[in-house]
């Protein structure tokens, strides 16, 4: 981003740049034009980690397995040495550490992306009054509440 | 609206909600397996769709080709996790509000709109 702010696109800030400078100068033709880069720019950003595969591998890489960025299996190659060095009970452990592998890959690549989209934006990019989640989910705590609630519409 | 309509519609909205916290709290440690290749080959999926396991049997293994059993492995790991993704549609399927499957309500918010809408004439 350079010290206009204009002249480099960058995520959801570089969007919000963009449309401030767009009202400054009163929506001019090239101010517009600006703000339509900077969401194609987006839409690109995100579709670009959508439609990616995803790779992951067992420790010694003898199995390999391919993701969508939905998590859908596409494909487990296993290496002639897989065939080779693993007995079938390490095989079997082996495909399931590549999917895993692949899954988690894809989903860290995807939760990365929308951080690298978002960052810079005000309020770290969230809507007004919305924190980040915590670190942690329980289930548990959740499962109660709807039950509560279940409770209370009786 | 009338009243004994608003009272059945809160029951069913209790019921449906119970229903889906039960499914969501057994969904973790329901198993679900399919096995392809005359059984050699087989996984084992969670309610939750994580793959918990996989099983290449040893003539498997001596007799089939890698890329043959990669396939397998995938054949074998999508049948189960379709087994999981029948169970949830099962579910969701069962549970109903005002007559209408809560799959057809989430596909279509707007008619169970008209219905509760259809209701409001009614004495």
């Amino acid at each position: 981003m350079n010290e206009t702010g204009s002249a480099v696109s960058g995520g959801l800030a570089g969007f919000q740049r963009a449309l401030q400078e767009a009202e400054r100068v009163a929506f001019t033709e090239q101010s517009v034009r600006r703000v339509r880069q900077e969401v194609d720019d987006l839409v690109s950003q995100i579709d670009k980690a959508r439609n990616a595969t995803y790779e992951g591998a067992d420790e010694a890489r003898l199995v390999v397995a391919r993701v969508t960025a939905d998590g859908e299996l596409l494909d487990v190659h296993l290496t002639p040495h897989a065939i080779r060095d693993l007995d079938a009970a390490a095989l079997g452990l082996a495909c399931v550490a590549a999917v895993v592998s692949a899954r988690l890959r894809a989903g860290t690549a995807i939760a990365e992306c929308v951080a690298e989209t978002i960052a810079g934006a005000g309020n770290g990019g969230r809507p007004a009054g919305c924190e980040p989640s915590p670190p942690t989910y329980d289930p548990a705590g959740a499962l109660q509440a709807v039950r509560e609630a279940a409770r209370r519409m009786r | 609206m009338s009243q004994g309509f608003v009272a059945k519609l809160r029951e069913e909205l209790a019921a449906t909600l119970e229903a889906a916290a039960d499914f969501a709290e057994r969904a973790p440690v329901q198993r679900y397996e399919a096995a392809v290749a005359d059984g050699e080959v087989a996984a084992a999926v969670s309610g939750g769709g994580g793959l918990l396991e996989v099983r290449i049997s040893t003539a498997a293994r001596r007799q089939i080709d890698n890329l043959t059993l990669g396939d397998h492995v995938v054949a074998a790991i999508r049948a189960a996790e379709s087994q999981a993704a029948d169970a949830r549609a099962e579910m969701l399927d069962g549970l109903r509000i005002s007559g209408i499957r809560i799959s057809d309500v989430l596909a279509n918010p707007q008619q169970m709109l008209a219905r509760i809408e259809r209701s409001r004439s009614k004495p």
